[in-house]
């Protein structure tokens, strides 16, 4: 039953997504609709320790959205769990809005600005490791795209966390097989990426990321695993899932659907995910 | 006498012990001091690897944590691989970080263009909140180490690799000011580091006088104090010419009103980066910098 009320919440947050593009046209949706699930999952399944009213409590889980384009998924993410306003989320890039297409870090819920990518996760284990030596119990999830994956800092962190066992780190990467203008195993392939990760002393599992059950089941024991490895899950995504005519297109990464077809997309396309 | 580095680190140390939120980050640097801390305060000195993008990154998980953070590796390395991260973590989001750079100039005259850092103020003026930390002698590195410890505030530090003759016995500077008379007279030289010392030979044989910029931005007010009383401007650097502190003095001048001639003297680079080896001051005569240079230079305007 949660689990399909947690679909049901993913499907609100696609159209929340929609709906703010409507508003704006701008923004990137593709990316966005691509990590709705892990979002929903994160903020709505219980896994992120939060309190919205408070933004800055300091047991708080962190999550570092690395990822930074898909900064209208995750603004519409914040809302749904409380942090914002609805309308700063249904508002991106208007006039006088405090938030851009990309992440800021002015924004309740967010930890640090993010739109240059393959700087989450160095990010994180800095945090990682504040943690550790606080002796605090929080836990820090990093969302990178696996594009961002072609930067050399991306690889210097996973190195650090590897090293240092930062076992209180979670990476999970959005595995779309996708960046801005083509395919990434055409691009600079990056598979067999589970292996890679391994040998970075990573503990690594794979799940279907735009399935609730699936993405629970892979951080169900988040808290209390054993290993003194990072965890990395790495998701298996569709960029611009929902919008079949998007779903692994290559132009789907600026892709911004025109006003008049947003309405008859939520209304025929979109579809709960069990 | 120490090195600036030593001096600095050695001083932050004896905080450390009394504070566990200050930490060291290092990019596979090494120096007597940060054996201290890898011997007595090994939870407070982690050696990053040569991953100077990663650090700052790291530096910056740390400090939105909470922490205390120093980051230091050899000035060009810690400043240009990891410009981005600079700008967006440090600067933007105004972490208490402070970098911590070693090499100065032509501090590492030898090691080449590889290990010269000359665009680093041009560079590094352009990040928001970032203050810029340029001492002459090593009782302003210890005053510097102090301060950085107990601000908040982005801080970036650029310390000579050598040991520097002590300028500041028994005076109390202010760094509010960020910029000290040593000399007076109506031509000024206006300069930072290790060329104040420059600076001040040549002002030994003539009517000239110096003036050491150690922090930028400085204290506005003080300087157009200083300038008050100017004829002439020169400016002295061991940088670039576009965007150091010649460019600084001048758009302060300009910003403010103030018509004065200013003569500058920085390297010339204009055909490609030093690749002349020598002592120190052979290779600034050797890009325009040399004190023969700036002595012709004020023998000419003195006579004229």
């Amino acid at each position: 039953m949660f689990k399909s009320i947690l679909s049901s919440k993913a499907y609100t947050l696609r159209k929340m997504i929609l709906n703010s593009v409507f508003n704006s046209s701008t923004g990137h949706v593709a990316t966005s609709l691509s990590c709705a699930e892990i979002l929903t999952v994160l903020y709505m399944g219980g896994v992120l320790r939060y309190d919205a009213s408070n933004a800055e409590w300091e047991e708080r889980d962190r999550f570092l959205l690395s990822k930074g384009h898909a900064a209208t998924g995750f603004y519409c993410t914040l809302a749904m769990a409380g942090f914002i306003s609805d309308e700063i989320a249904l508002n991106v890039s208007s006039k006088n809005s405090s938030v851009g297409v990309h992440l800021q870090s002015n924004i309740p819920g967010v930890e640090f600005t993010s739109g240059s990518l393959g700087q989450g996760l160095g990010l994180g284990c800095g945090v990682a490791l504040a943690a550790r030596m606080d002796r605090r119990n929080y836990l820090t999830f990093v969302l990178t795209g696996d594009g961002e994956c072609n930067e050399g800092s991306i690889w210097e962190a996973a190195l650090f966390a590897g090293h240092h066992k930062l076992n209180n780190l979670i990476w999970i990467i959005d595995r779309n097989y996708m960046q801005c203008s083509d395919f990434t195993e055409n691009c600079l392939s990056l598979e067999s990426l589970k292996e890679k990760i391994t040998s970075f002393n990573f503990n690594v599992k794979i799940c279907d990321g735009n399935n609730c059950n699936s993405i629970l089941e892979a951080l169900k024991d988040v808290r209390s695993r054993v290993s003194t490895s990072p965890l990395c899950i790495i998701a298996e995504t569709v960029k611009g899932r929902g919008i079949p005519s998007v779903e692994n297109d290559l132009f789907a990464h600026h892709y911004i659907p025109a006003k008049d077809k947003i309405k008859d997309i939520i209304e025929n396309y979109f579809e709960p995910f069990i | 006498m120490l090195t600036m580095r030593d001096a600095f680190f050695y001083r932050v140390f004896e905080h450390a012990k009394k504070d566990p939120n200050i930490i060291v980050l290092t990019s596979d640097f090494s120096a007597p001091s940060f054996d201290c801390f890898r011997k007595e305060l090994p939870n407070q000195f982690i050696n990053t690897g040569i991953s100077e993008q990663n650090t700052i990154l790291v530096a910056a998980g740390l400090a939105q944590s909470g922490k205390n953070v120093f980051v230091t590796s050899i000035a060009p390395f810690i400043t240009m691989r990891c410009f981005e991260q600079i700008r967006l973590y440090v600067g933007d989001m105004n972490l208490n970080i402070k970098i911590i750079a070693v090499g100065a100039g032509f501090s590492y005259n030898t090691a080449g263009p590889t290990h010269h850092s000359v665009e680093d103020l041009a560079i590094l003026r352009t990040i928001p909140n970032l203050r810029i930390l340029s001492p002459s002698c090593n009782s302003r590195v210890i005053d510097f180490a102090t301060w950085c410890v107990n601000n908040t505030c982005p801080i970036y530090v650029r310390l000579d690799r050598m040991t520097l003759d002590e300028l500041y016995d028994n005076i109390n500077c202010s760094e509010d000011n960020g910029c000290y008379v040593i000399k007076k007279a109506p031509i000024m030289i206006f300069s930072t580091g290790y060329m104040v010392h420059t600076a001040i030979k040549a002002a030994q044989s003539s009517d000239i006088g110096v003036v050491d910029i150690y922090r930028i931005p400085l204290q506005i007010d003080s300087f157009l104090n200083i300038v008050s009383y100017c004829s002439k401007v020169i400016t002295l650097e061991e940088h670039v010419f576009q965007g150091g502190l010649g460019s600084y003095i001048c758009e302060i001048l300009n910003d403010n009103n103030i018509l004065l001639p200013v003569k500058r003297f920085a390297l010339d680079f204009s055909s490609g980066f030093c690749h002349s080896y020598g002592t120190r001051d052979e290779m600034h005569s050797t890009c325009g910098i040399g004190i023969d240079q700036l002595l012709s230079y004020i023998k000419d305007l003195i006579h004229v």
